[in-house]
């Protein structure tokens, strides 16, 4: 009983049955439906809840601890909802992941390629320069093994420049024609350099470049350091002054063809465009050049000095660099004319979007085209065989709370969906069946408790004994105090035969019911049977179960004594034996054979039931088995004997 | 006529109901179903005021067989008992009326009435029926001794059927029940009921001396209602079957 608890509930109203399964399917479970339990000795039905509103009930106290203890979070968001934000998600995400991977990936592949482009021109304008800077070498070369020149530097007074330029002037120029590079040249003696003579060093020049000796004599060191190799030098390092623009210079020691004696100095010029016009071709917006001389002095920048000089403080020469930049990144190539000690560097700005030609953007937009349109045939098809379907049969489950056990109609594949919903209506045609069975069972409780109830009060008994006691009534020789004893009679009889309270009573008031009730029959049935007592005063307290003794004793005359014929006799006898107290039913009728007693105490639903149950039911308020003993022979008697302890 | 295992009903009905005045009155009582069936006969009552709960053969039991002998009999079933099944049972066999127990005087005044009317219309129906002409008992004097004959066969051979009576062999042998009650009794000089009665009776005493209980022989001979029996046996031997046994067993 305890174990109800959770499900006891206030009586409602109705005493209604549900219907049971309509042939649509369905089945109307009012909330006023009520079930009882089975009938319990404290003589109240207890009640259980509704089966709906017992499953409503669980299925609620379920929703709510569950939304107390979790959060709203992404789980709790409806089907469509949720479809949306991933496909959302999973769109921005492929986006921005494409535009990443397309920026990074890519990206870095262009600038690699630009960053080799921009090193590749610098070569190549360092070669072109470079090939400039060796002719003029060349030029020099020449001059070693040209006898005006050498004559210049050979004779022992130097002969005078416009000496020289009256005799040989077109032997220096025709020298110098082919070689387009120089524009002028000097031819330096050792020893006005040593200042022992003060002949004027030979100059070819078409302006008036000023040769500072000093400063010449300070370099020599290098120069015969370099021991047949050559400097470039703008403005000589000093050595010239120019009336304006500045010039590059190439110097170098003249050396005796034969002898190798170092004879003098022999330095030509070119003009700045010569560098500088190697750039024409390479030239870019978002470039810049620059060139550095072997003391990393600019000698020519086409843009803003300091930008170069942040690079130059982390590269060193003929390496190249790309700054870091999502958009924009510098490229930095420095490159160094061999021998020279000129160092070309270049700096590009290099901007994606100037960058992107159509073709290269029509890649991943393609692919995010593709991404997006695939993802709404997804959302479709997902949305047409898995949210709908799903949408619909939860709809439709829904309907339960109002009571409707309907079961889904809808069309469905044969996917798990389809299984979902057959499986969903097979339990309810199971839950439908439940329902029945228990109102089938409910419907056949109720019945035997109203039998249980009837029988209880014996009412053919009651009839027949009133008319009886109306016969009596009716006979003028029957006194009347006869005729209101068998009134006073019936009347206790049935007070204490029906009387709610304990189960258990004493043995007095069993034998009181059986007394009064064997005196009525005796007074129905006229000379049928006669009854003794002997019963032991002290037993008299004994405790047994509420009417064990009457229904045994009207066991005893129907199935006895009246199919035996003639008069019988009915004992009682209680006694005390060993630790027991024995009550003995005795009567002399048709009595049973082995067989029959079996049978009887085996048959649930027989004649006899009554005297099956009478006898369980002391059993178990007994707790044993070997609590009575049954006596019989056919057509002699039958005793049956009751033990309490 | 009653038919109750307990007197109450008899003493009610007869105290409490003017039969008079419906011009019936109460021809006799019988406490079985058996013993019902062996003293219809002699009693031939139109009307039957039968218990449905009697021991050996209940008051449904008994209507049947006495509806299928006598149809134009009436029969008022009294029940404790207020189960359709009963009823239903009883509309079937074709009783008159089923009351129930206790019975209250107005109901049974009601139920008088329709019955007086109804036997009434009967009567009218039945007095058109020609009685047996004189001379067809003449024609068939020759075969009366077989006949007669045949019939104390019928009843040796057929002694310990229960719901044997005047009315079925009648019917076995295609005579009117009244006629061959009759006959026999002018054939035989004794009853159909009495020959039938101490030939139950004989086989009862020899059924005796092997030591059966008693309820066990009535019902061997065909009257499993041992009261009524032991009755019987009392009225064709002058003593009680106890007695008899007793007596015998002292030899």
């Amino acid at each position: 009983m305890a174990k109800k608890s959770s499900y006891n509930r206030k009586h409602r109203r109705g005493n209604a049955l549900p219907k049971s399964v309509s042939e649509t399917g369905d089945t109307h479970l009012p909330g006023n439906a009520t079930l009882w339990g089975v009938h319990s000795e404290e003589g109240a039905g207890e009640e259980l809840q509704t089966f709906s509103g017992d499953l409503r009930e669980e299925i609620e106290t379920d929703a709510a601890m569950t939304g107390k203890k979790r959060k709203r979070g992404f789980g709790s968001f409806t089907l469509k909802q949720k479809l949306r934000r991933l496909f959302t998600a999973a769109s921005v995400l492929y986006i921005l992941s494409i535009g990443f991977l397309f920026i990074f990936i890519y990206q870095n592949q262009i600038v690699d390629n630009e960053e080799a482009a921009v090193v590749a021109d610098l070569q190549t304008i360092a070669k072109t320069v470079q090939t400039r800077i060796n002719n003029v070498n060349e030029y020099m070369l020449a001059m070693t093994g040209n006898d005006v020149a050498k004559k210049y530097y050979t004779s022992i007074i130097a002969p005078k420049s416009e000496d020289m330029l009256v005799d040989n002037n077109d032997v220096i120029a025709r020298l110098m024609a082919p070689f387009e590079e120089v524009s002028s040249v000097f031819l330096i003696r050792y020893d006005y350099l040593e200042g022992l003579t003060k002949q004027e060093p030979y100059s070819m020049t078409s302006s008036t470049l000023r040769l500072n000796p000093d400063v010449l004599r300070s370099k020599l060191s290098i120069l015969e350091d370099k021991r047949g190799g050559y400097v470039v030098w703008l403005n000589g390092d000093g050595i010239l002054t120019p009336p304006r623009d500045p010039v590059m210079c190439m110097l170098r020691i003249f050396y005796d063809a034969q002898t190798q004696r170092k004879l003098g100095v022999i330095c030509a010029t070119f003009d700045l465009t010569q560098m500088t016009d190697a750039l024409s071709s390479y030239k870019r917006d978002n470039r810049e050049y620059i060139f550095y001389d072997h003391e990393n002095k600019t000698i020519y920048a086409t843009g803003e000095e300091s930008k170069f000089r942040e690079y130059d403080a982390v590269l060193s020469a003929n390496k190249s660099r790309t700054t870091r930049g999502l958009l924009r990144r510098d490229i930095y190539a420095t490159y160094e004319i061999p021998r020279t000690g000129i160092r070309i560097a270049c700096l590009e700005h290099y901007v994606l979007w100037e960058n992107l030609s159509y073709k290269i953007v029509l890649v991943p937009l393609i692919s995010v085209v593709l991404m997006l349109v695939s993802l709404i045939i997804l959302d479709m098809l997902i949305r047409g065989y898995i949210t709908r379907p799903i949408l619909k049969l939860s709809e439709s489950m829904q309907a339960v709370k109002k009571g409707w056990l309907r079961r889904v109609s809808m069309e469905t594949n044969d996917d798990e969906i389809g299984m979902l919903k057959e499986n969903y209506n097979e339990m309810l045609v199971e839950m439908n069946r439940l329902i029945e069975e228990l109102l089938e069972k409910e419907k056949s409780v109720r019945k035997t408790e109203i039998n249980i109830l009837q029988q209880q009060i014996k009412p053919h008994f009651l009839y027949n004994t009133i008319e009886m006691i109306a016969s009596l009534a009716v006979d003028d020789e029957t006194p009347r105090e006869q005729v209101y004893d068998a009134l006073e009679t019936l009347g206790s009889f049935y007070r204490q035969f029906l009387s709610k309270g304990s189960n258990e009573v004493p043995l007095s008031t069993e034998l009181e019911i059986a007394k009064k009730y064997l005196k009525l029959q005796k007074l129905r049935y006229g000379d049928v049977f006669t009854d003794e007592y002997e019963v032991e005063e002290d037993c008299l307290d004994e405790l047994l179960p509420k009417l064990t003794i009457q229904p045994l004793i009207e066991n005893s005359l129907y199935h006895g004594i009246r199919k035996k014929g003639g008069i019988g006799l009915i004992r009682i006898r209680v006694y005390r034996e060993n630790d027991a107290v024995c009550v003995e039913l005795y009567d002399d009728g048709v009595g049973m054979s082995e067989e029959k007693i079996s049978q009887i105490m085996s048959d649930v639903e027989g004649q006899h039931f009554g005297l099956r149950r009478t006898l369980e039911r002391f059993c178990y308020y007994e707790e044993r088995e070997d609590c009575y003993r049954i006596e019989s022979r056919e057509g002699e008697y039958t005793k049956i004997t009751l033990m309490l302890r | 006529m009653i038919i109750d295992d307990e007197p109450a009903i008899y003493k009610i009905l007869s105290k409490t109901i003017d039969w008079a005045a419906y011009n019936m009155e109460i021809v006799g009582t019988a406490s079985s179903g058996i013993e019902a069936i062996n003293t219809i006969d002699e009693l031939q009552p139109d009307v039957c005021f039968v218990d449905v709960q009697m021991p050996f053969m209940d008051g449904i039991e008994f209507s049947k067989l006495a509806k299928e002998r006598y149809p134009q009999l009436a029969i008022v079933v009294l029940s404790a008992y207020d189960e359709f099944r009963y009823a239903r049972e009883c509309i079937g066999i074709g009783v008159f009326d089923y009351r129930l127990k206790p019975i209250e005087k107005a109901d049974i005044n009601d139920t008088l009435k329709r019955l007086l009317r109804h036997l009434n219309e009967q009567r009218e129906a039945r007095g058109e029926e020609p009685e047996i002409p004189e001379n067809e008992s003449v024609l068939d004097q020759g075969r009366m001794s077989h006949g007669i004959e045949k019939v104390r066969e019928y009843i040796q051979t057929r002694y310990f059927e229960t719901d044997l009576n005047l009315t079925k062999v009648a019917n076995a042998f295609g005579f009117n029940p009244s006629y061959l009650s009759r006959k026999f009794k002018n054939e035989t000089g004794e009853s159909f009921v009495d020959y039938l009665n101490k030939c139950r009776v004989e086989h009862a005493k020899r059924a005796a001396l092997a030591g059966k209980p008693m309820y066990q022989i009535a019902a061997e001979v065909g009257v499993p209602d041992p009261n009524y029996f032991s009755r019987c046996f009392k009225r064709y031997t002058g003593i009680a079957f106890s007695a008899f046994v007793a007596s015998e067993r002292k030899d």
